[in-house]
């Protein structure tokens, strides 16, 4: 009962309550997908009984196959939303299709996450990247999805950039700072653009913002950052130094599994909200690695009603850190995550060496 | 010949292209060459680094002075009434990653006295790549003679030089797959220039049933399964991506659980190039199968090896991903892959089918490809005839002389 999971404080069930619920519910949802979804009942038909990798309850499916195959449970005509990732040069991109209901129940879920970090009222809200980002519905960007989701959290909205340039945007930043002097704010953005486009354009300009109890929250990957040697610690450092935000707050997830967001505490660990979960996965036979061990992160979520993406297996590599008994208080499993997993050259005598031109 | 100021040299040092390109070929064997081979594959032997590859081990091997005198003595013995002369200018264009097979031919266009002038791309002159390291050092080490008849070059993507190279050369040797061979071919060669192309291949194993069943010695060919096809990442052309069987549907079905049991306990065992992102790669492909073919995935213990049943109609076709992945295909008689032979089959790594069959079915069916059929084990070691061309013959020309003997 999809419902239940909304009538349960969305950090704070303990784990065998959760277990119960959530195993019954992703149970439920495999045999659902596993009727509506031609695609989805040949994955589950090409393995024996009791060989699906995963389980037979919530079998993993990888995120790429929404790359390789249109799967949907819900007929053309009841469509309402379709999500694409970011694809890579030369790979098509995911194709998530969303029904009403499972956009709403994500809004939803959405939101019960975010008000339980920045507090149930709309503060005012700098997004940190410019205005035409969301402008063009029609080329919906994952990145333009990402920050108009999260605008129904704040009011008030503010670019701090100016345009493609990536230029800050002054003027407005003042104003903005102005209007809300001594009231508290959040600012949202991509990780890279937070850092590279405006802590880093703080850096130089050798100024600083005046916000004051302000709440960041970004997501997009660590690996630009790591590349330049950035840590989180100092990522968090600037943030509060140049601008006020006293906090930050990171948070994982992927168009794959919409409204499954798993979000940064004060202890600096991701946690799985109340209608999702995370299960590290060891690579040689993808059985459940320990508390500690590093494997490849499994997510799980109610939500996907209209597409059988309720049991995903990601690119990533992360550890679990605990369950229940994080500092900051909040019940549920708590992990990290490492980035994507390594991935040596191809090598053999058959290179395209056209395509390297 | 302005453009060709572009060209630089990765090997020999301070070398001229114009010297290089008008350079005289040497007689086939020429004794500077067997010095340099030797030399090489004793580098090779001698580098603790190299010794970790087998293929570098094997090639090291191969360049030894017996197998080099074997080799001369078939050479001399194919046509003992005529005469045989180096081709001329070899131009060779290298795949991105250089690898052994394609060193494989350059000594043997080396052997057959030509000039050779060998294309790097800019990536792998680039690369710190062991084999290459060697291969520069021993010819920069060279006598005068042996540095003249060699040149590696680098230039960004020219046609023009390309044009120039190839009008010029007597033989284009291309490797790199379809791509490659697809633009380079925008460059003709001279009226009597000829081309030796390496396009992208498939190769397979093909096994009986009723053998593998019978089979007492089933460990070992396992692991040998395991050497063809893990090595590499599966990725080399002789890597086996599929595996036929032959036999009633009965005995295949009891076979195939017990064969795939016994490779993965052996790939688990060799643990060649295990990557957890190949792991999901493999989980991609199984699926990826299972929603484009209905095809079912046999269960393992383990992540190390994944296989998929397909039908026959996919039996060619490229896999998606390598480290480990194969689809299965069954037939009753040889006689079904006539069809499905396309004339990039390579290497056929074959168990429990006896020559004759293999010859018949060959003979009978006329299949556009299959280059090479080698047991189980054997599918990576390199051969002087490759992909179906004899290199010693192919970069030679035969010169018949009817004259008294005076």
């Amino acid at each position: 009962m999809i419902e239940s999971f909304f009538e349960v404080p969305v950090y704070d069930l303990p784990k065998a309550e959760k277990h119960a619920m959530l195993q019954a519910e992703l149970r439920e949802l495999t045999a659902f997908h596993g009727i509506e979804c031609e695609g989805y009942r040949a994955i589950l038909d090409a393995y024996g009984p009791g060989d699906l990798p995963g389980g037979a309850d919530a079998p993993l499916i990888p995120v790429s196959m929404f790359k390789l195959h249109d799967l949907s449970s819900v007929p053309a005509d009841k469509v309402f939303k379709t999500m694409t990732s970011s694809g890579t040069t030369g790979q098509r991109p995911s194709r998530i299709f969303l029904d009403a209901d499972t956009a709403r129940l994500q809004t939803r879920a959405l939101t019960k996450i975010m008000t339980s970090f920045i507090g149930p009222k709309r503060l005012p809200m700098l997004i940190i990247d410019h205005p035409s980002v969301v402008k063009d519905r029609r080329t919906f960007s994952a990145r333009g999805a990402g920050i108009l989701g999260m605008m129904t959290f704040g009011r008030q909205h503010v670019f701090a950039l100016k345009d493609e340039t990536m230029e800050l945007d002054w003027e407005a930043l003042e104003t903005f700072a102005a209007a809300n002097a001594g009231q508290p704010i959040f600012a949202f953005g991509f990780t890279f653009m937070v850092w590279r486009h405006f802590i880093q354009q703080l850096e130089q300009s050798g100024r600083k913002l005046p916000f004051d109890n302000a709440i960041l929250i970004h997501s997009g990957g660590w690996k630009k950052l790591e590349a330049e040697k950035v840590s989180n610690a100092h990522f968090k450092q600037r943030a509060s130094d140049l601008a006020g935000f006293g906090r930050v707050h990171n948070f994982y997830g992927m168009v794959e599994q919409t409204g499954s967001i798993f979000v940064e505490c004060e202890a600096g660990h991701l946690h799985a909200p109340v209608f999702a979960d995370v299960i590290i996965r060891r690579p040689v036979d993808w059985s459940e690695c320990d508390i500690g061990e590093t494997g490849v992160i499994q997510v799980v979520s109610v939500l996907p009603r209209s597409y059988p993406g309720h049991s995903l297996l990601t690119e990533d590599q992360g550890t679990l850190l605990g369950e229940d008994d994080c500092a900051c208080g909040r019940k549920g499993k708590y992990f990290a995550v490492h980035g994507r997993l390594p991935k040596a050259e191809i090598r053999g005598c058959s290179d395209t060496f056209a395509s390297n031109q | 010949m302005n453009s060709l100021d572009k060209v630089r040299f990765v090997v020999p040092e301070g070398a001229n292209i114009d010297a290089l390109l008008a350079q005289r070929p040497l007689a086939p064997f020429d004794p500077a060459v067997i010095e340099f081979i030797e030399r090489l594959g004793r580098a090779l032997m001698a580098s603790p680094q190299a010794r970790r590859h087998p293929e570098l081990v094997a090639l090291g091997f191969w360049a030894r002075g017996a197998n080099i005198k074997r080799m001369k003595d078939r050479f001399d013995a194919q046509y003992p009434d005529a005469l045989r002369l180096a081709r001329g200018l070899a131009f060779h264009i290298a795949p991105s990653n250089v690898d052994t097979i394609f060193v494989y031919s350059l000594l043997l266009s080396m052997l057959a006295g030509n000039v050779n002038l060998v294309r790097m791309s800019s990536r792998a002159a680039q690369q710190s790549d062991l084999l290459n390291d060697i291969l520069k050092q021993v010819v920069e080490d060279s006598s005068a003679r042996l540095r003249g008849i060699i040149g590696i070059v680098r230039y960004d993507h020219d046609q023009s030089i390309t044009d120039a190279f190839s009008r010029h050369c007597d033989v284009r040797v291309v490797w790199g797959g379809d791509g490659t061979v697809e633009l380079i071919r925008n460059s003709p060669l001279s009226p009597g220039g000829t081309e030796l192309t390496f396009p992208n291949k498939y190769s397979l194993a093909v096994v009986d049933a009723k053998a593998w069943l019978g089979s007492d010695n089933k460990a070992a060919l396992a692991k040998d399964f395991v050497n063809d096809s893990l090595w590499f990442g599966q990725m080399a052309c002789s890597s086996p991506r599929a595996l036929v069987w032959r036999g009633a549907p009965a005995d295949v079905a009891q076979a195939s659980g017990d064969f795939w049991h016994h490779v993965e306990a052996a790939a688990r065992e060799a643990n060649l190039g295990w990557e957890d992102a190949g792991a999901v790669a493999k989980l991609l492909a199984e699926q990826d199968n299972a929603v484009s073919v209905h095809a079912s995935v046999v269960p393992l213990e383990t992540n190390f090896i994944s296989v998929v049943r397909c039908p026959i109609a996919l039996l060619g076709e490229p896999n998606g991903t390598g480290g480990g992945f194969f689809r299965e295909f069954h037939v009753e008689a040889l006689e079904e892959l006539g069809a499905s032979a396309r004339r990039n089959w390579q290497t056929v790594a074959s168990f429990g089918v006896p020559k004759a069959d293999w010859q018949a079915f060959l003979l009978n069916a006329q299949p556009q490809g299959i280059d090479r059929i080698v047991p189980f084990g054997h599918a990576l070691n390199f051969n002087a005839i490759w992909d179906g061309i004899d290199f010693l013959t192919s970069l030679t020309r035969i010169v018949v002389i009817d004259a008294p003997q005076g």
